[in-house]
C-alpha cells in the first residue's frame, strides 16, 4: 500500500525572487491506519489522537476546520509544539513513543485527521 | 501583501477500497489575522556529518510567544535506512526517513524550548533542507569573543 504526499510552496510576493517549489514521496504503509475522521476537539487536556504506547512511524495529517479558533497540539506528555490556525493543515511523521492529542485553545472546534504506520 | 500558500495532496489508489485524493491549499497568515507571513529562512540546506542532535532553528528569547511559524524539513537522503530525528525543544516529534519530508506550525513558546533540533542517524553525510516562513524572530545578540 502506497501513500504518495505532495507537498508545495508558493510565493509570488515576499521575495525579490519567486518561492515555487514541490516535494513528493512514495511511503509504503502498513497497519494499523486511521482513516479520514473528523472529531470535535474540546478545550480539555488529554484528547489523544495517535497513543505513544503504539509501535512504529505514524505519517500523520490533520486539518483544522474551523474559521476562526486555533487548534493545539502535542505530545502525549501535554508538551505543547504546534498550533494549527483556523483552515490550517499539517503533516509529519510522529515516532513511537512521542504520541499525539490535540487541545482547542478558546472554544470546541473540528478537526479533521488521519495516520497511516509506516510499512 | 506577502503570501505563502502551502497546498497539500495526498493520493493512494490502494490504500482501502476507496481511493484516496486529498487536496488542501491555505495560504499562510500571521495569528489571528488574515495578513500574510511576510519573513522567511529561505531554502536552506546543511550536510550533516554526526549523529549530534543540532538546531536548525533556534529560539533564543520568549518574544515570538503566539506568533506564527511554518516548518518545512525535508531528508534529501536516498538511503532507505537513514533517517534523521526531527525534536522540538528536545521533545521527539518523529522520524523523516530518506526521501520523507514534513509541514507543520511551530509554536513558539520559550527560549530555547522551541528550538527545532534534528539528529541524522548515520555519520557518513546526509543532506537535510529546511525552511520556516514566520512573522517575526528573535535574532541572537552578537558576540564577538
Amino acid at each position: 500500500m502506497a501513500l504518495i504526499p505532495t507537498l508545495t510552496i508558493k510565493d509570488t510576493t515576499t521575495f525579490s525572487d519567486e518561492i515555487n517549489f514541490s516535494v513528493t514521496d512514495s511511503l509504503t504503509t502498513g497497519t494499523p491506519s486511521q482513516g479520514l475522521t473528523k472529531v470535535t476537539i474540546t478545550t480539555a487536556d488529554n484528547q489523544e489522537l495517535v497513543d505513544e504506547a503504539v509501535s512504529g512511524v505514524r505519517y500523520f495529517y490533520a486539518k483544522n476546520t474551523d474559521s476562526t479558533n486555533f487548534v493545539i497540539l502535542q505530545t502525549t506528555g501535554s508538551v505543547q509544539y504546534a498550533r494549527l490556525s483556523p483552515g490550517e493543515f499539517c503533516f509529519f511523521p510522529i515516532n513511537d513513543g512521542a504520541g499525539l492529542e490535540a487541545r482547542a485553545d478558546t472554544a470546541s472546534i473540528i478537526l479533521e485527521y488521519a495516520y497511516w504506520a509506516k510499512g | 501583501m506577502a503570501t505563502t500558500t502551502a497546498t497539500l495532496a495526498l493520493s493512494s489508489p490502494d490504500l482501502v477500497g476507496d481511493a484516496l485524493a486529498l487536496n488542501t491549499s491555505k495560504a499562510c497568515y500571521k495569528a489571528g489575522t488574515t495578513i500574510g507571513l511576510d519573513q522567511s529562512t529561505g531554502l536552506a540546506r546543511v550536510y550533516l556529518t554526526a549523529t549530534t542532535n543540532v538546531d536548525i532553528i533556534t529560539v533564543p528569547g520568549a518574544v515570538w510567544a503566539g506568533k506564527n511559524a511554518k516548518v518545512y524539513i525535508a531528508n534529501l537522503s536516498t538511503v532507505d535506512s537513514e533517517f534523521i530525528i526531527v525534536t522540538k525543544g528536545g521533545n521527539v516529534i518523529g522520524r523523516l526517513y530518506a526521501g520523507d519530508w514534513m509541514w507543520m506550525p511551530m509554536e513558539q513558546k520559550a527560549a530555547h524550548l522551541s528550538d527545532v533540533e534534528i539528529a541524522p542517524n548515520v555519520a557518513s553525510g546526509m543532506w537535510v533542507e529546511y525552511m520556516m516562513v514566520h512573522e517575526g524572530v528573535v535574532l541572537t545578540t552578537s558576540a564577538d569573543s
